[in-house]
């Protein structure tokens, strides 16, 4: 497993959710005066709303992503950390060498 | 007038900026992966990177489709706006006219029409601001359920004036059973469509689908649909129905409002040009389809197809090209007018999509054409054709049913 494959990958998301970051919906004309009837100006702002709890929804997925990678990465390490010192310890009690 | 198309286009732009966003965005999720990651951890990072990219793509498309509608709203309200001027500017003339000389009939008569004119393209504006919105709305009316799994097609509409419409009656989402003999095709390509509604229609159970399916909106004067795409809920409203699309006893009925949804899901040319009744059926009934083929040596797998009709699930069947002029001619029974079964001469259509009714224990197979009644093939209602013919003019049949 190459750990700085994973780094870069979890960056990467990270990277992507701060792209997402100008598809969140502001500065959109409001109000009968822009689209002629209350209706559709109603319409539109509901839609605004949902766009953007989505978007949030959507950009805290795609961090989560790259954190969640982030966590495996270094429960691996640690996995790894864990089982070189008791690899250390068994060949330096099998041989009286290894790691001190 | 209220609004301003300038205003409504600089939303449009917003939003299908930040829809082509999501759409690279949904793509650059797809490439990322860590190649020398594997086992159940990386397995599950898979899963939820592929459920990502699908949300972010859907959210994109959902915003495009926004845009789109916003920006053809934008048009339509400055062709209303030239009508509206031209209207008024025709009513002015007309007023000056007859101030000139008061026994000038045709200038009253400028003036009556000028003016009928005016309220004619004020209505049209105000109906095309509603139907913009009740589009709108539709883009979210699933998002309390299934946030945000919505798919629509990013391209949008062909412009209206080359999908006629015609109104559609209200509360067709009621309790009167649904009669699959009522239905006749129109002149849109979409057999596979109406094939799968027939057989839906055909059973209780598959009624009750069509209805769950539906929810009649008396505010606004039309239909909430929903249609499932790759697991995934999708509403379209439907407040008209195509001209020269579907009908039921000479009306727009049930399978109208569903044709004017999966038009506005596949958009026209798709609609009708064809399609698989495999996809119909996975459309309107959001389940995974059994496909069985005539195969080569080994034929039809006749047991599990009978055991599929049997268990009350719906079959329809695609019928091979036509040998004599697109038809295959045989011969079938049918009930006469004093019931009995009579030996007639019909055509099959080629490359065309039929509703399965039963399947006999001799084989033969019951069979109904969506051209509905009276139509020069076969006459409309339910005709039966040996297995021989069957399998000579028939090559693939779609399940909602899993052959056991």
């Amino acid at each position: 497993m190459d750990y700085a494959d994973m780094s870069k990958t979890a960056d990467a998301f990270r990277a992507v959710a701060t792209d997402l970051g100008p598809a969140r919906l502001s500065g959109l004309p409001k109000g009968a005066g822009s689209y002629g009837y209350a209706y559709l100006a109603g319409a539109v702002d509901q839609v605004v709303s949902a766009f953007n709890e989505r978007h949030d929804a959507v950009v805290e997925g795609t961090k989560g992503v790259g954190t969640t990678i982030d966590s495996c990465r270094l429960a691996y390490q640690a996995a790894d950390a864990i089982a070189e010192a008791n690899l250390g310890k068994l060949l330096g009690r099998l041989f009286g060498v290894g790691p001190r | 007038m209220n609004g301003s198309p300038g205003q409504v286009r600089a939303a449009a732009t917003i939003l299908t900026t930040a829809g082509e966003i999501g759409m690279t965005s949904s793509d650059a999720i797809d490439g990322l992966d860590v190649e020398t990651w594997e086992g159940s951890a990386a397995d599950g990072f898979r899963d939820r990177r592929q459920k990502l990219s699908a949300e972010v793509d859907h959210h994109g498309t959902d915003l495009m489709r926004a845009g789109l509608t916003l920006e053809r709203y934008a048009g339509e309200m400055e062709a209303c706006d030239t009508e509206i001027a031209a209207a008024r500017t025709a009513v002015v003339q007309g007023w000056d006219a007859w101030r000139a000389n008061p026994i000038d009939v045709t200038a009253l008569t400028l003036i009556a029409k000028s003016m009928n004119d005016l309220s004619v393209a004020a209505h049209k504006r105000e109906q095309f601001a509603i139907h913009a919105a009740d589009q709108l709305y539709a883009l979210i009316a699933s998002d309390s359920t299934n946030l945000p799994g919505l798919t629509w097609p990013p391209a949008g509409w062909p412009p209206a004036p080359s999908l006629p419409t015609v109104p559609i009656p209200g509360g067709l989402d009621g309790t009167s059973p649904y009669d699959p003999l009522d239905v006749s095709q129109g002149s849109i390509g979409d057999c596979y469509l109406l094939a799968s509604l027939m057989a839906l229609m055909q059973t209780d159970e598959g009624d009750q689908l069509l209805r769950d399916n539906l929810r009649w909106d008396p505010d606004r004067g039309g239909y909430w649909v929903t249609l499932h795409v790759d697991g995934k809920e999708v509403v379209y409203f439907v407040d008209r129905a195509q001209q020269n699309g579907a009908l039921e006893n000479g009306d727009p009925g049930i399978v109208s409002i569903f044709e004017n949804a999966v038009n506005q899901h596949l958009q026209f040319n798709d609609l009708n040009d064809g399609g698989w009744p495999a996809d119909a059926l996975e459309l309107l009934t959001g389940k995974d389809t059994k496909v069985y083929e005539d195969r080569t040596l080994l034929g039809w797998d006749w047991d599990d197809i009978r055991d599929d009709v049997r268990d009350g699930d719906q079959l329809v069947a695609a019928t091979r090209e036509g040998k004599k002029e697109g038809m295959w001619p045989v011969e079938a029974q049918r009930p006469g007018p004093d019931g009995t079964m009579q030996t007639v001469n019909v055509d099959i259509v080629g490359s065309h999509a039929y509703t399965i009714v039963s399947v006999e224990k001799n084989g033969d197979v019951v069979l109904m054409n969506p051209w509905g009644r009276d139509n020069g093939a076969d006459g409309g209602g339910p005709i039966r054709i040996s297995e021989d013919d069957f399998t000579r003019i028939f090559h693939q049949i779609a399940s909602t049913g899993d052959g056991k």
